[in-house]
């Protein structure tokens, strides 16, 4: 048990370092993809709703600690994304390319929407703006990591 | 039977732990994001409390008619009205010597206000502010003095759409220049948070007792003269300090702020000369 939760927390801890050392080198116009949604759909696939919220919170957490100026920010999106993770995959038993893409695709969306709507909350710009020019972007590109995840390590998107 | 139902609250609560636990993160995350002192908390904290102002608008109108809210708001209103008429004559009265050997008379319009009502009160943060239930669309500004019918409260500092933030007299970062209603000592009356109220910048010869009323002066940039502030307590010397510390007993009750009145006619009306500000007010 105790080995497993090392396992787990040193997986989380490896996503939390290449996404803060390494994914900002690949941003595009201000676009990038999160690891670490990747990382939750891949928690509430394997070990459910729990599992994914507290892990999202955590993680948000430590990442908001790296990240950005408003602490709790991350954590609030990601615990929300990791909740809408466990609840589009609880029922499903096989998880697929397609059905994968689909869950970490709502699960972006949610965070990214969250995230962004907050962190552009006193911007000038509209909802529909934002939504095009930021969320539905970033979940794109959180999408094909998703999608190069899935074909590197397919077996791990199974339930445990 | 205890048993059975302590077996279904407990089904209940494991059935739904998910919901729970998301509900236990959110509370957590938003209680550590409000904690930012970011501007787009700041408009997210506006917004909500702008909601919150709503729905209690909306609900408190079976708590109105049990206690004819409206009545007391008008005494109340009445009240400070006087209050302000009352510090207005004093003024006068203490003024008419002066301006007569001078031959200078200012006409000062009457001074119009606005009741609102505290919704809340966040005395543990800095500033030190209470929310009240007047914001922009009722034509708040930052800066516009909120007195209560015992003297001055505060000012606004902070407008949202339907509510503002009242900077309160108790803020460590809030001071106002002052003077002896009879001595005519004047002063800066600011908040320790060790000392308490009081007024500083008092030369040491200054002739001023305990008990004697400080009010706003006339060269407040913000306030109009003669609200009333605090009475003395004790004027304290201290050896070799070329000015005097004075601590004040407020004149308002902070801890029972109910409904404030926010002064609105505009500060230019009631100013002698702003070039002749002493104060950061």
């Amino acid at each position: 048990m105790a080995k497993r939760v090392l396992k787990y927390l040193l997986t989380f801890s490896i996503f939390l370092l290449v996404q803060v050392g390494f994914v900002p080198l690949l941003t595009i116009y201000e676009v990038a993809p999160d690891l670490l949604v990747v990382g939750l759909v891949l928690s509430a696939i394997r070990h459910g709703a729990i599992a994914a919220i507290v892990t999202g919170f955590l993680a948000g957490l430590a990442q908001d600690a790296f990240a950005t100026h408003l602490y709790g920010l991350q954590a609030l999106a990601k615990a929300v994304a990791g909740f809408v993770a466990a609840y589009l995959a609880r029922d499903k038993l096989k998880f697929g390319l397609q059905v994968t893409l689909g869950i970490t695709l709502a699960t972006a969306l949610v965070h990214n929407l969250i995230r962004d709507g907050i962190y552009y909350f006193d911007a000038d710009f509209s909802l529909l703006h934002l939504i095009v020019r930021y969320v539905i972007p970033n979940s794109l590109y959180t999408l094909v990591l998703a999608a190069i995840a899935h074909l590197l390590f397919a077996k791990s998107f199974e339930r445990k | 039977m205890k048993t059975a139902l302590l077996d279904r609250s407990n089904e209940y609560l494991i059935s739904r732990r998910e919901y729970f636990t998301l509900f236990a993160a959110i509370v957590a995350a938003i209680a550590i994001l409000f904690n930012n002192d970011a501007p787009q908390i700041d408009a997210l904290r506006g917004l909500a409390v702008d909601r919150l102002a709503m729905l209690q608008e909306k609900l408190s109108w079976f708590a109105r008619l049990t206690q004819s809210a409206e009545e007391m708001s008008a005494l109340r209103q009445r009240a400070t009205q006087l209050m302000l008429e009352n510090s207005q004559l004093r003024e006068a009265y203490l003024e008419n010597f002066r301006l007569r050997r001078l031959l200078e008379y200012r006409e000062r319009a009457p001074l119009q206000f606005r009741s609102a009502r505290v919704l809340f009160a966040e005395r543990s943060r800095t500033p030190n502010t209470v929310i009240i239930d007047l914001g922009a669309r009722q034509g708040m500004r930052v800066n516009m003095p909120v007195v209560t019918p015992e003297g001055l409260a505060g000012k606004i500092y902070k407008v949202n759409e339907r509510t503002s933030l009242v900077q309160l007299m108790l803020d460590r970062n809030f001071s106002v220049s002052a003077r002896s209603q009879g001595g005519r000592v004047l002063g800066i009356v600011s908040w320790s948070d060790t000392r308490g109220l009081e007024m500083t910048g008092v030369p040491r010869n200054a002739v001023i007792k305990a008990g004697d009323m400080v009010v706003t002066s006339d060269y407040s940039a913000l306030y109009p003269p003669g609200l009333r502030i605090g009475k003395v307590i004790a004027p304290s010397l201290e050896k070799g300090e070329p000015f005097m510390r004075i601590p004040l007993e407020p004149a308002v009750r902070f801890d029972r702020l109910e409904e404030l009145f926010v002064i609105t006619t505009p500060a230019e009306s009631f100013q002698v000369t702003v070039a002749d500000s002493t104060s950061g007010d």
